[in-house]
């Protein structure tokens, strides 16, 4: 009896799997003649520049120090390390010999050349929404770069994530090919703002939480997620930005990497905005929609009380005197070392001066965020790993203070300049942070 | 490998990307006027100017300053006249003298952002600098001093002529008044951008009181009106900002 | 506990250099302001607790009184300035003390939970 009911499932689990291999297959395009850049039109390479820029593909496509495009970065995932794969036109090791069919169908579809599937790591869910023009500019964009012979390291999934006909299943569960279908009830600039974001930007690959498969949770899109060892804050009006972001206040993020009333960028967001959405090549009027876009999901004008009150009030909050230094170690600490920089006079923080107290890294339900930045510090450079913030804010390495006095700081802070409950854990959040961050240098 | 700008020449240091900028300025490059205090970023002896800010060398790795302009207390004038280095003399601040080249470069910061700073402002942004010969009294009075010079200078010396201004100012200069849009627009590339960003006649006198260039480093915090660096005309040898 | 002036006296014979001489009494008072109010060098099994200015915290440009200094006029022979302030500042501090709250404090540095403690009932011999 067992043993029937045993062959029974075997065999049923035998015609899924070939059932699961047969819908996996897609046939392999044929190679072609990689073709001459002078084939392109000037405008359609520069259109696809700007997309290429908003889609940010280089801070995926391009390892810290690299050839752009050349691949080799490297994405810790919880299935393991992928490695971004090289998309210049380099014939063996690049996407030389792709049409445009090929390159298209791996857009759309996430299948590549040969027919193999590729990993959700790669948005294809997001730019399968993107239109055919928008498509043809970019394959003409990557086309034309300089051709970099380099071969990617292979990716460490574990058995049987590395099986690429398995990604079919996840297809199945999670993917729906289609373009973009604007909302008839919002302006143009809306619509714009929303084809770039979900279709190129793909705000919600970092945004937005994932379930254990990989897959985006559905109904907490923009909630926030962790990624690298950082917090993405979410982007709805969940953000706990004491300013809302208003669309000017994102433009000016998007397109500077700072702003005075909320901060600077950090973490994997820095390239994506400084190596990608501040480019020139980036209309002003594209950024000006995203910003459209994610300040009507901020819900933004509903909730700009009293922003000069709500900045006046945090302002204040940056002065320490030496009484309040005197009985609090933490407070002591925050005076000697950090308030010099993070200081501001009124009414308005000059973006030079982060404003902690409007800052979302002591505002995020984990301290994650602001724990990462004391040990770090905040680079200048794009050749680091560890690049952040806007070009010329440099933020030193507080890494010497002991656990215990960063705990302190941290509590402290978020004491004194937010309502909200105090951080659980600190200094053992704090010791793991440190651990973590030294491991994955 | 690292390279970076210091005090107006391109250098490169073969130092590891760990090493603490202040090692890397005493050691490699020689220049000793930076001091060691404590090494965790609390005493302020080892301030330098990392794109124009006050920074603790001591505890930024070189890696972290790759391709951004450094300044030390040799550079911060190039004939060592920057007024508060002639308030510092003036005044006869410095006792051991050990601390006074981070001082000076936090209170040229100080200056930067408050040029008209109170005493709070003072307490407060040179918090971080510490002397163990307590001329706390001295520096205080040094600062207010360079402060006034530099504010009768600024007003004296009247605003650059739009060509003056780097093109790389203009192009970042997002300031809604009327005076950076004419900067703006006469320096910006002809891409467009000036015209989507209210450079050509999109300004006006209402602009111009509700002046909100809050991303601006040189915003005067208080008041109506942008104190620009970049429109500043600066005097005969000074480096353009 | 806030000092918000210090006035300091002091004879020093013929003062060569007023300026300088000036100078080095602010510093010196500062000096032992900080020791009576900010610093505390404690040893805990024969080393020191504090090895850096993260925890020995020390007077900082927030925590400067206004001081004035004065020289007595004189005609006698010069003598040395370099230190005399800082001893002072201390007991001056803890007389101060005394004559408002009747609490005596003999620890430095003069913390205000020691003041507290001071008054308590029944500590009037401390």
């Amino acid at each position: 009896m067992i043993r029937r009911i045993s062959i029974a499932i075997l065999v049923t689990a035998c015609f899924m799997l070939a059932g699961l291999l047969i819908l996996a297959w897609r046939p392999s395009i044929a190679p072609i003649e990689p073709p001459s850049p002078s084939s392109f039109p000037a405008e359609l390479v520069a259109k696809g520049e700007a997309l290429s820029a908003v889609g940010h593909c280089a801070s995926c496509h391009t390892r810290p120090g690299g050839q752009p495009f050349a691949g080799g970065y490297r994405l810790n995932t919880p299935f393991g390390d992928i490695f971004g794969t090289n998309i210049t036109p380099d014939p063996k090791t690049g996407i030389g010999v792709w049409s445009l069919e090929a390159f298209t169908r791996a857009m759309r579809e996430g299948v590549a050349r040969d027919g193999s599937h590729l990993l959700p790591a790669f948005p294809y869910y997001a730019f399968t929404k993107l239109s055919d023009d928008d498509v043809k500019g970019l394959y003409a964009y990557l086309m034309t770069r300089p051709a970099v012979n380099s071969t990617v390291p292979a990716n460490t999934l574990p058995f049987p994530l590395n099986i690429r006909a398995f990604q079919e299943g996840w297809k199945i569960l999670f993917f729906r090919s289609a373009r973009y279908q604007a909302d008839q009830s919002k302006s143009a600039d809306w619509n714009r703002g929303a084809y770039l974001a979900e279709g190129l930007a793909d705000c919600t690959g970092c945004h937005t939480p994932r379930n254990p498969l990989g897959a985006e949770e559905m109904g907490r899109a923009y909630a926030g997620a962790v990624i690298e060892g950082w917090i993405a804050p979410a982007l709805t009006e969940a953000n706990p930005s004491p300013v809302p972001w208003a669309q000017e206040e994102m433009f000016t993020y998007l397109r500077t990497g700072v702003t005075s009333l909320h901060g600077a960028t950090g973490a994997t967001m820095t390239p994506v905005i400084r190596g990608a959405l501040a480019l020139p090549v980036v209309p002003d009027s594209d950024i000006s929609a995203i910003a459209l876009y994610f300040s009507g999901m901020d819900r933004a004008s509903a909730r700009a009380n009293d922003v000069d009150a709500a900045t006046r009030e945090a302002v204040a909050t940056s002065y320490v005197s030496s009484d309040q230094a005197e009985n609090d170690p933490d407070a002591d600490r925050y005076a000697s070392a950090c308030m010099s920089c993070h200081y501001n006079a009124g009414p308005t923080p000059l973006a030079s001066r982060p404003e902690l107290a409007l800052n979302s890294s002591l505002m995020l339900a984990e301290p994650t965020n602001f724990v990462q930045v004391v040990l770090n510090g905040v680079t200048n450079t794009e050749t680091v790993d560890n690049t952040q913030g806007a070009p010329g804010l440099v933020m030193p390495q507080y890494s010497s203070l002991t656990d215990g006095e960063i705990a302190g700081l941290a509590a402290y802070l978020r004491r004194t300049r937010t309502k909200l409950p105090p951080w659980s854990d600190l200094e053992k959040k704090v010791s793991a942070i440190r651990r973590d961050s030294a491991a994955t240098r | 490998m690292t390279t970076f700008d210091l005090n107006g020449k391109t250098v490169s240091v073969q130092s590891p990307d760990d090493a603490a900028l202040l090692w890397v300025i005493r050691d490699e490059l020689g220049l000793t006027g930076t001091k060691f205090g404590c090494g965790i970023g609390f005493c302020g002896a080892c301030t330098v100017h990392v794109e124009g800010r006050a920074t603790r060398s001591c505890i930024t790795p070189v890696a972290a300053v790759a391709g951004a302009k450094i300044t030390t207390i040799e550079g911060l004038d190039p004939t060592g006249n920057h007024p508060l280095q002639t308030a510092w003399l003036e005044l006869q601040v410095p006792q051991c003298g050990y601390c006074q080249p981070g001082q000076i470069m936090q209170a040229a910061t100080l200056l930067k952002d408050f040029p008209n700073p109170t005493d709070q402002d003072i307490n407060v942004v040179m918090a971080g600098s510490v002397c163990r010969c307590m001329t706390y009294i001295r520096i205080r009075k040094a600062i207010k001093l360079a402060a006034a010079r530099m504010r009768e200078d600024t007003s004296a010396r009247g605003r650059r002529r739009p060509s003056e201004v780097s093109a790389g100012n203009a192009r970042r200069c997002r300031t809604k008044c009327r005076i950076g849009a004419e900067f703006r627009r006469r320096r910006a590339p002809p891409s467009g951008r000036a015209r989507a960003s209210g450079g050509e006649g999109g300004v006006g006198q209402a602009d111009t009181q509700r002046c909100r260039a809050r991303h601006c480093n040189h915003v005067r915090p208080g008041t109506r009106h942008a104190n620009m660096d970049c429109l500043r005309r600066p005097r005969a040898g000074e480096p353009n900002p | 506990m806030t000092v918000e002036k210090l006035s300091l006296v002091i004879d020093a014979g013929t003062v060569i250099h007023p300026d300088s001489a000036e100078a080095q009494v602010e510093g010196a008072a500062l000096w032992g302001l900080s020791m009576a109010l900010h610093e505390g060098s404690e040893f805990v099994k024969g080393q020191p607790k504090d090895t850096n200015l993260d925890t020995y915290t020390l007077l900082r440009m927030g925590d400067v009184p206004d001081v004035e200094v004065e020289f007595l006029p004189s005609t006698e022979a010069p003598v040395g300035l370099g230190e005399p302030a800082t001893t002072p500042v201390a007991p001056a501090i803890g007389n101060a003390v005394f004559a408002a709250t009747g609490a005596r404090v003999r620890h430095l540095p003069i913390r205000p939970q020691a003041v507290l403690a001071a008054l308590a009932p029944g500590n009037s011999l401390k």
